[in-house]
């Protein structure tokens, strides 16, 4: 009797484990923020930001590549605000954006803002050693960097913005209202 | 424990019911078989047509459906400028424009089927490093090339899609000037155009998407920094691999119906062949009481009906895996963006045996305990 | 240790029919001699299948002393009580109850596949108690196509081979013509004179238990001489 049952419960389960679908694609390893600091990326978070705070939509219509300029706001405004692997992350000027929570699942996306407000509500904060190259190291969790972190920032505004694109490299983050 | 030959001889006691319980099995092992293959044919070309070295960029929104994404032209001039470890060979950057657009093609004979169609440039070969033309040449203007599966996911006749026929695409006549393969592949059951072609007839400005071969699927990071760098492209980044992977989720509900169906068939061919297998060992309680009077237990005894009862299932299995082999190995179902082809491999084939024993322990349960509970006393004078 | 093959005292049984509860068997006294051949017999429901069954070991007492070759079965286990019919008692029964795919060798084997006999000591054992039956020359034949005579020696060699002390017979002859009858209850005899078997036959013809060497009437749970 005994023989038949522990027989018939090794064929269900081994019949529903090559039942079970096979791991599908699997994403590849998105990797945990690094467990060290780099020195760049500690002095940036341990710096103070100075000077007065601009209005994002008002600092892309007014700043040039190699102004110092310092920004307030949430890291928000994508579905992905911090770019995995790279010390980036997305700023989003909160008097014109909203994080709503009605609708969506992630209310760092800002889905119920317009295309348009976020194009002119964002920029990119990014964190590059002395050859200008962002580092490669993940920004979030690090220094109280979170989605929907109040952040102010100051740093140099990087080549390649215009009135459509800001990207600031930063020289001190801080976190809190 | 009895003899073997006691099973097997006690199996051939009634030849209906031996069909019966054979048929029966072999009904519900196929349609197991079946529904493996369906799910693992529809997985591995989903999980196939991903590679992890590619990135598409898409529209902001629209990562479920590459047709309404919408993205700048310039944007794979500025990608190709700004991504660092995109593959190159003799100069060329593997970086594809795309406008993926679904339509009614007409054929020569009047008929109608929707087809998916890419809009690309020759670049597009050295993205997809895999794709093969392996008949006539790429596309130029006024031309398309077909996948080797198209015909099948159209539902038409391969003649259809020969070699120089001319198809229509809302009024424009286009002409088939090549075959490609992409094997394991949904970029099979495509119909790929030339990228100026299409954005004409899907009277677009923007492209669908833009796909990046990367040397290094590590260097992914940095593709999606270049996407955010440039928030005013708005583009979101995929792996391709995810890209894909998201869909085979979309294809979960369509997988699980298979499963559900074919369940629900094989619970009626079960309880069917339970009940012939009650109505082969009911009259052989007396039997199996004079049998205990001797001396054998009722677990010698019930080992003995799963013997017999596993035999004949096994028996059913075995005929399924040899129609499965003939009738379902190698054939090609479509879906709604591909097709994908059935293999009967050893999963399958392995997933077809163990259903085969379970059916045999599980069917002579119940028939079983009603012929081996009573006490010896009842059973013995029983009618 | 005594001369007896079987001993009851106060042996009772009683089992639960719906609501009420029967009781065929009422504190019963019965000893039975090593090689005696006994023959019950009663009007029916008078419980001798009932008896019958309790010193066959295939049911158990509800109360007294049940001591057969030396075994108290009122103490035994489902389990204990297979294992020791197996290797104790011959069960005959009326309508036979020969495996009908089997032949009759290989229907007089089965009892043997439960000791650790060699294949070649049982095929031993199976044809010497065939040829004892007198059945040797339709060993391969399958029930149906013997005769009913036939069929119950082929069920008496199957009571046999395993050499069990004690036979039980129940209504051995009831299926037979009077000369198959009569040639089945001479084997009977032969077996308890001169093999030592102890026999306890049921039956309700007076004829059959002429061959016994005593006989008891059960009526209404209790054993009465037969005159």
């Amino acid at each position: 009797m005994k023989p038949i049952l522990a027989l018939s419960a090794v064929c269900i389960l081994l019949t529903s484990v090559s039942c079970d679908s096979k791991k599908e694609a699997a994403a590849i390893d998105r990797g945990t923020p690094p467990a060290t600091q780099s020195e760049a990326v500690r002095q940036v978070l341990a710096a103070k930001p100075s000077g007065e705070a601009v209005a994002i939509p008002k600092a892309r219509a007014t700043v040039k590549p190699g102004d110092v300029v310092t920004l307030k706001g949430q890291i928000m405004g994508n579905r992905a605000p911090f770019v995995e692997g790279r010390a980036a992350f997305i700023l989003a000027d909160t008097a014109t954006l909203t994080a709503c929570t009605e609708d969506c699942g992630s209310p760092w996306d800002n889905c119920c803002d317009t295309p348009e407000a976020k194009k002119a509500g964002t920029a990119l904060v990014q964190i590059v050693d002395a050859s200008g190259q962002v580092l490669k190291e993940g920004l979030e969790g690090q220094g109280g960097l979170a989605k929907l972190a109040h952040v102010t920032v100051t740093g140099k505004v990087a080549e390649g913005s215009s009135p459509e694109i800001l990207l600031v490299n930063a020289t001190a983050i801080s976190t809190g209202k | 424990m009895l003899p073997f030959s006691y099973a097997v001889r006690n199996l051939f006691r009634s030849r209906s019911r031996l069909l019966q319980t054979v048929g029966g099995s072999a009904l519900v092992v196929l349609l197991v078989m079946a529904s493996v293959a369906i799910n693992t044919g529809m997985t591995r070309v989903l999980s196939a047509s991903g590679s992890p070295h590619n990135v598409i960029f898409i529209g902001a929104g629209s990562e479920e459906s590459v047709q309404r994404s919408e993205v700048p032209d310039s944007s794979a001039e500025i990608a190709q400028a700004s991504i660092p470890g995109i593959s190159e060979k003799l100069g060329v950057r593997a970086v594809s424009s795309e406008i993926h657009y679904m339509n009614h093609l007409e054929f020569a004979d009047g008929s109608r089927a929707q087809a998916l169609l890419r809009g690309v440039t020759p670049q597009a070969l050295r993205v997809y490093p895999d794709l093969h033309v392996i008949e006539g040449t790429f596309p130029k203007a006024g031309e398309v090339m077909v996948g080797r599966l198209a015909w099948r996911k159209l539902g038409v006749p391969a003649e259809a899609l020969k070699l120089g026929v001319r198809v229509k695409l809302d009024g424009q006549s286009l002409t088939v000037s090549g075959i490609f393969a992409a094997p394991g592949t949904v970029l099979e059951s495509e119909i790929w155009g030339v990228l100026g072609d299409l954005r004409v007839l899907s009277k677009r400005e923007t492209v669908s998407c833009v796909v990046v071969r990367l040397d290094d699927p590590a260097g992914f990071p940095d593709a999606e920094l270049f996407a955010k760098q440039r928030l005013d492209l708005e583009l979101s980044t995929l792996r391709e691999s995810d890209y894909y992977f998201r869909l085979t989720q979309f294809f979960q509900p369509l997988r699980v119906m298979t499963w559900i169906t074919a369940g629900l068939i094989a619970a009626g061919a079960v309880l069917g062949g339970i009940n012939t297998l009650y109505a082969a060992i009911a009259p052989r309680v007396k039997e199996m009481a004079a049998l205990q009077a001797i001396g054998y237990g009722r677990g010698a005894l019930l080992a003995s009906l799963m013997q017999e009862s596993i035999l004949a299932c096994l028996t059913g299995a075995l005929l399924a895996s040899v129609v499965a082999v003939l009738l379902l190995d190698g054939v090609t179902v479509p879906f709604s963006i591909g097709a994908f082809t059935l293999e009967v491999g050893p999963e399958v084939a392995i997933t077809g045996i163990f259903t085969g024993l379970l059916l045999g322990v599980i069917g002579t349960l119940p028939p079983a305990y009603r012929c081996l509970s009573p006490p010896l006393t009842v059973a013995l004078r029983s009618a | 240790m005594n001369d007896n093959m079987i001993q009851c005292t106060g042996v009772s049984k009683s089992y639960r029919r719906g609501s009420t509860t029967v009781t065929p068997l009422e504190k019963l006294d019965l000893s039975v001699r090593r090689g005696e051949f006994l023959a019950l017999m009663g009007p029916s429901g008078s419980g001798k299948t009932t008896l019958l069954n309790l010193l066959s070991g295939i049911d158990s007492p509800t109360e007294g002393s049940l001591v057969i070759a030396g075994n108290e079965l009122a103490r035994f286990s489902r389990r204990e009580l297979t294992k020791w019919r197996s290797q104790h008692v011959g069960y005959i029964f009326q309508l036979y109850h020969l495996v009908p795919v089997l032949s009759a060798f290989e229907n007089v084997e089965l009892p043997l596949l439960l000791s650790p006999m060699s294949k070649k000591e049982r095929h031993e054992r199976v044809k010497s108690v065939l040829d004892l039956v007198g059945l040797g020359d339709r060993i391969h034949h399958t029930p149906s196509e013997l005769s009913g005579g036939q069929e119950q020696r082929v069920a008496i060699a199957r009571a046999l081979v395993a050499a069990p002390p004690l036979l039980v017979a129940d209504e051995p002859t009831g299926d037979l013509d009077r000369e198959s009858a009569r040639k089945i209850l001479d084997l009977l005899r032969q077996l308890s004179r001169e093999h030592g078997k102890t026999i306890v036959m049921v039956t309700h013809d007076p004829r059959a238990a002429e061959a016994a060497d005593r006989t008891l009437h059960l009526e209404k749970g209790q054993l009465l001489e037969a005159a």
